[in-house]
């Protein structure tokens, strides 16, 4: 069972929303000191299903691909210390500043240099921009089918059995291989990866590609062939002013809150 | 005859030593020959003298009772060994009063030991004072020495029947012992008497040859090992946990199998004497968790036994060291449990009682390192917890601060490179709601008191410790060289932290990694600037205050006085001890890294602790570290809603009781427990 | 012709709430693209929700209306919707931003060699084209974007639209789309329902939800009993749905289902921003939580500053009282 786990590198989104401020005029977000970048974390639950697959199979390569700069390498080594076997990284200043189109198409021609492998995983949305749209993206470009928002997979001899998290419950799918496969959050925590694969991972080689590797003009990838154009950021104003209810025991407060509540005619 | 046993005896007694010491040197070399002075100080205050057995007055009494008979009686018997080859009554030593001198030491020393043997006989089978494990050796030792005591009374009291009672009866008072057992015997003809004599003097003599034969073989063996063990003992603070030097060249990290311990670390386990001090001491076990220090030595032990032997028939050999060994129990998972490593809070009790000075953390420790650093296994919190640490620079997940929330509407001077201290706030002093009380607290009475201090603000990360506790080495030492280029850099010498873990790497464990800081507690700063008369306490209310040592402070860097000196200098204040202070004090339940962990077992420690603070009756209770803060903080309601809803017992820093004298008539209330992030 | 057209959807052949509001979104935008209003559905047993669609604003509807079709499928939805795009040629297609909508969009754009945009809670016209607005980085952050190539697809955020008064003198053309139907690669084998007895969180008028700082799963019981008082929904964190104490079904969040009632009470949540990305648009939040740091009291109309234990059993009584009157 081969796969290619898609990564990207973000900043750390447990930061407290205090830290979180951007710069409006630039609209970059402003990273705080000590904050640092780390694999998006739905990425990481991803290589952890990577790795699951490939035991319950019993043999296989897992790549790790991530497009992003040279702190994306991170990532990417982040997955191969989890236990993936072979790291790539599209970096090149043309990359930079694309959309989620850009980065699909880069990451699609990147797969189908390395040989499309049974599985490519991706998590459910890189959790900084939160679009969730390149695995799907990336399914289409490779004409795949695609199962995604998943909190379970399961290898079966060359299928895939997904349980997919939909707003009532869950749907049972089966899918062939080769597939795309969004995780979830409620795949559960990703490994904690061992010292010793993180030491053999930062040996490890990782390949760069640019745009000319992949057979891309620098002008389709990046800023340059970002179809989608930010034109303003900023954190939203909150007014809300929070009326603290009094009262000389916790029943006091409950029976006032209840009173409140009612005046109010919000029940 | 009897002398040619004697080459025997030598022999059962170093064989099994050799045998054993096959096992010891699967370890890595650990020579301690450094500071000697010291080592050979320990030595004869913990090995000859047994200091720590004396801590507890009742086995120390009955050790002290054993001992010196053993000892006694061993040169009672060699001198008169001595003396019988001596030629003629010129130069023998017992002839005359010296005979009847050396007959009544004799005597006193055998009731002695009968005594000894009793009161262990109690300890053991009556009443046990300590979490006791009795094993066969038990039987062996006590019942053999009794039985040696009293055929040495009976042999004794028979030659005395026979001749002694009648040639010299004033003698009777020379040898006590010997002539209430003549008296019972006088009735016996004196050849039945003879006969007797000589079954019962063969029968003593083959006892005893047989007794000191249990040298090699049992926990007898702390004769020898306890001494030994005391020259081997750290010489630095318990705090300190090994540095694995070179950790990117480690071959393993930590120990999983008991060729990774160090050979010190082995050849401890064979000096337990299995007395339960320990498990007795251990806060994770008085609140019914699965952790008993004791056992964890114990069954390391066994397990060096089993396994250990093999390994090191194996090593003899020149095979593969786990030859044969498949299906055989691993040593984390089948002699130790993962949840008891994971139990320990590393506060020390079970160090500082041992009375063979086993070290426990350390083993402990290198057990966990291998859970963490090898096999990535640890509990989801711990792994929450460092994974907060490497991505976050601080170990708690989903705090809503940063680490200058604590500042608001508070002057905090920067650290500039100028100042004389630099005040190191520490994650949870920033980071969590409750702490950061503490921190505007400091900072308060340190410009009240014009201390020259800055603070590095956001630039301030952690220094490593609770990485180092849980196991994971090689991010401490990541975080520990980071944080001591920008010390450097940032011209910092002396660090004042109100953190006693904080302080503790600080002070005991950066210097081995090149970071030398005059490093010092609040609670000892405050004292001085009290000391110097540059704070001044103003009256407050009347008030009961109970101190509770934080281990790292206490037990670990011995800071009992200056906290409690701070708080008896506050007018008003009253301050009562619990019946476990100082060097016996409980932990908390946080340290070791279970801050960030959940409790399992019959109790939550807290909240043992917190009873014991509120059965003082004091009005508050007091400590000098942000993480016991916390643990009293989640106990104290708990308990007091058992016992009587009424009471408000509530828990505060050194610092905040000194910032908030004086008090009016409403007590500082502190802001509640940081909320579970949502 | 249409300028926008709108993918509705209409489980069980019920034309969803969503669906009207996105319908009332697209009649807005209109004003000032100009053009008319199309709506596509795809579906089974699709005949009443057309007639819904016409009455809530589609001048144009299209229906793939096929038994196959019932359950959603990614490679037999995906070619329908880009048919009906292209026969319509619209400059905006909208999609909700529900379970479909998600997978749904990214696979549609790419097939129509264009971009998505996401989750947005506001669109706006300028220069022609859409501007629209969506919450990033976990909610701490709005961005607002244009998408430069056509169509424009956008998801919308279910209760971020207000939907036109259902009209049904409204006429509108409705037209049938042939359906071939496909074997899908990807093809659901099951499907099991959370065992939400109570009403729906995403339609509930009030939600009671809990997080981690409730401490142990049984506390959802008293949570229950709250919500039976209220006729509530009960919603849970991530934290709590990662801790196994309630079904991800329930989840709030940026990951779950994102809520709007007038009434979100949170109990023992601290409120982390991916939270406040699910509940932030309610329109009243109270909150009970013994940390008055926490950071949902930044949200919140009314605070209790308790332990919940001690604030639970009384609030369901007095309301209990106060709604029997």
């Amino acid at each position: 069972m081969d796969a290619i786990v898609c990564v990207k590198q973000i900043l750390d989104p447990e930061m407290p929303a205090s830290a979180f401020k951007v710069d409006e005029a630039s609209m970059t977000i402003v990273p705080p000191p000590g904050v640092q970048q780390v694999i998006s974390p739905f990425d990481a639950q991803a290589v952890e299903a990577a790795l699951q697959l490939r035991d319950a199979a019993g043999a296989g390569t897992i790549g790790v691909l991530s497009l992003g700069p040279d702190s994306a390498r991170d990532a990417v080594k982040h997955g191969l210390a989890m236990g993936a076997d072979e790291g790539y990284h599209l970096n090149d200043p043309a990359f930079e500043d694309g959309d989620s189109w850009t980065t699909a198409l880069a990451l699609s021609k990147a797969i189908e240099k390395i040989g499309l492998p049974d599985v490519l995983l991706f998590g459910r949305q890189a959790a900084d921009w939160d679009y969730g749209v390149v695995g799907g993206m990336v399914a289409e470009l490779l004409d795949l089918p695609s199962v995604t928002v998943l909190r379970s997979v399961e290898w079966r001899d060359g299928k895939i059995g997904a349980s997919r998290v939909v707003s009532d419950g869950f749907e049972s799918v089966i899918t062939a291989t080769p597939c795309v496969l969004t995780i979830s959050n409620e795949f559960g925590d990703p490994r904690y990866p061992q010292l010793r694969q993180i030491m053999q991972a930062a040996k490890k080689d990782v390949t760069v590609w640019t745009p000319a590797d992949l057979g891309l003009d620098p002008h389709a990838v990046g800023a340059a062939g970002a179809r989608v154009k930010m034109e303003q950021l900023f954190v939203p104003k909150n007014e809300t002013q929070v009326e603290f209810i009094d009262g000389d025991s916790p029943a006091e407060k409950a029976q006032a809150l209840a009173r409140k509540l009612r005046e109010a005619k919000i029940v | 005859m009897l002398y040619a046993l004697l080459p025997l005896l030598v022999a059962v007694i170093v064989y099994p030593l050799i045998r054993r010491s096959r096992i010891w040197r699967l370890g890595r070399p650990d020579f301690r020959f450094d500071n000697p002075r010291a080592r050979l100080r320990n030595v004869v205050r913990g090995g000859f003298a047994t200091e720590r057995v004396l801590n507890d007055p009742y086995s120390g009494l009955m050790h002290a009772c054993l001992m010196s008979s053993i000892v006694v009686l061993f040169l009672v018997t060699a001198l008169l060994a001595i003396d019988d080859y001596l030629p003629d009554d010129e130069v023998r030593i017992l002839v005359g009063d010296r005979y009847l001198g050396y007959s009544l030491v004799g005597d006193i020393f055998g009731i002695v030991g009968l005594i000894g043997v009793g009161l262990a006989v109690a300890h053991r089978w009556v009443r046990p004072r300590t979490r006791w494990e009795l094993r066969w050796e038990d039987w062996a030792i006590l019942g053999g020495l009794g039985a040696l005591l009293i055929t040495g009374f009976l042999v004794e009291g028979l030659r005395i029947a026979s001749s002694e009672i009648h040639e010299n009866p004033g003698w009777a008072i020379w040898s006590p012992g010997g002539w209430v057992v003549a008296k019972i015997f006088g009735g016996f003809s004196t050849t039945t008497q003879l006969d007797l004599h000589q079954a019962l003097w063969w029968f003593h003599m083959v006892t005893a040859l047989s007794w000191l034969g249990l040298l090699g073989y049992t926990k007898l063996n702390h004769v020898v090992a306890a001494p030994l063990n005391a020259f081997l003992r750290n010489p630095a603070s318990s705090g300190k946990l090994p540095l694995i030097p070179n950790i990117e060249e480690a071959e393993h990290f930590g120990a999983s199998q008991l060729n990774h311990f160090s050979m010190k670390q082995l050849f401890e386990l064979d000096a337990c004497v299995h007395c339960g001090r320990c498990t007795s001491a251990c806060p994770a076990d008085i609140a019914g968790q699965p952790l008993s220090p004791m056992h964890i030595i114990l069954n390391l032990k066994d397990h060096a036994s089993t396994v250990g032997a093999r390994m090191a028939t194996n090593q003899a050999r020149g095979a593969a060291l786990d030859a044969g060994l498949d299906g055989a129990p691993s040593m984390i998972g089948g002699a130790v449990t993962e949840e008891a490593l994971w139990a320990c809070r590393t506060c020390g009790a079970c160090v500082q009682e041992c009375p063979v000075f086993i070290e426990h953390i350390p083993t402990i420790v290198d057990m966990r390192r291998s859970l963490v650093m090898e096999e990535a296994r640890m509990p989801e919190s711990v792994q929450g917890a460092l994974e907060t640490l490497e991505r976050q620079g601080h170990p708690w997940r989903g705090t809503a601060h940063t680490r200058e929330s604590w500042m608001e509407g508070l002057e905090v001077p920067p650290w500039t490179g100028e100042q004389e201290y630099l005040y190191f706030v520490g994650c949870t002093g920033a980071l969590v709601d409750r702490a950061q009380s503490i921190t505007r607290s400091v900072v308060t009475l340190l410009k009240d008191a014009g201390v020259s201090f800055g603070v590095l603000g956001l630039n301030e990360p952690c220094n490593g410790d609770p990485a180092r506790r849980l196991g994971n080495e090689y991010l401490f030492q990541i975080l520990a060289q980071q944080l001591i280029a920008t010390l450097d850099e940032a011209g910092v010498k002396k660090i004042v932290t109100h953190c006693p873990h904080c302080f503790n790497t600080f002070k005991n464990e950066y210097p081995e990694l090149g970071g030398t800081y005059e490093v010092i507690h609040h609670s000892v700063l405050l004292e001085r600037l009290l000391d110097a008369g540059k704070l001044t306490p103003k009256a407050t209310a009347q008030q009961t205050v109970t101190f509770h040592d934080s281990c790292y402070l206490g037990r670990h860097n011995n800071i009992y006085e200056a906290p409690r000196r701070i708080l008896t200098r506050i007018p008003n204040v009253t301050l009562v001890e619990m019946p476990r202070n100082r060097e016996q004090g409980l932990c908390c339940g946080a340290g070791g890294g279970n801050m960030w962990m959940e409790e399992q077992g019959r109790e939550r420690v807290n909240e043992v602790r917190a009873r014991e603070a509120v059965d003082t009756g004091a009005d508050k209770a007091c400590t000098a570290c942000p993480f016991c803060i916390q643990m009293f903080d989640s106990g104290l309601p708990t308990v007091q809603m058992e016992t009587d809803a009424a009471r408000q017992m509530q828990a505060f820093d050194v610092a905040e009781l000194l910032a908030a004298a004086p008090l009016s008539s409403d007590s500082p209330s502190p802001p509640p427990p940081p909320s579970e992030p949502g | 012709m249409a300028s926008v057209l709108v993918i509705g959807e209409a489980p069980d052949g019920q034309f969803s709430a969503t669906s009207a509001e996105l319908l009332g979104a697209a009649t807005r935008l209109t004003e000032e693209l100009g053009g008319g209003v199309a709506c596509a559905l795809i579906g089974g047993a699709l005949a009443s929700a057309a007639q819904a669609a016409v009455a809530a604003g589609a001048e144009t509807v299209y229906t793939a209306d096929h038994e196959s079709l019932v359950q959603y499928h990614t490679e037999a939805y995906v070619p329908l919707a880009a048919a009906i795009v292209q026969q319509e040629r619209p400059q905006v297609v909208l999609i909700g931003q529900t379970s479909i909508g998600r997978d749904l969009a990214p696979r549609l754009a790419a097939r129509l060699d264009t971009a998505v945009v996401m989750d947005a809670v506001d669109l706006a016209v300028a220069e022609g084209r859409i501007r629209a607005t969506r919450p990033c980085f976990g909610g701490n952050a709005r961005q607002v974007v244009t998408i430069t190539s056509d169509p424009q697809v956008i998801t919308v955020r279910a209760k971020s639209q207000d939907a036109l008064d259902p009209d049904a003198s409204r006429r509108g053309s409705i037209t049938a789309i042939a359906v071939d139907p496909v074997a899908p690669r990807a093809a659901v084998t099951g499907k099991e329902r959370a065992q939400s007895e109570g009403i729906p969180l995403n339609t509930a008028e009030i939600v009671v939800a809990g997080g981690r700082g409730l401490g142990q799963e049984s506390a959802f019981r008293d949570l229950e009993e709250l919500a039976s008082v209220l006729g509530a929904a009960v919603g849970a964190s991530r934290a709590a749905c990662d801790l196994g104490w309630y079904p991800p079904a329930q989840q709030v969040g940026l990951t779950g289902t994102v809520v709007s009632p007038t009434l979100y009470l949170a109990v023992a949540i601290s409120g982390a921003s991916q939270h406040m990305a699910g509940c932030g648009g309610s329109k009243n939040i109270v909150a009970i939580n013994k940390d008055p740091g926490a950071n949902i009291y930044n949200f919140c109309r009314f605070g209790v500053v308790e332990d919940y234990q001690k604030v639970l059993p009384p609030l369901a009584a007095a309301l209990r009282e106060l709604l029997q009157d």
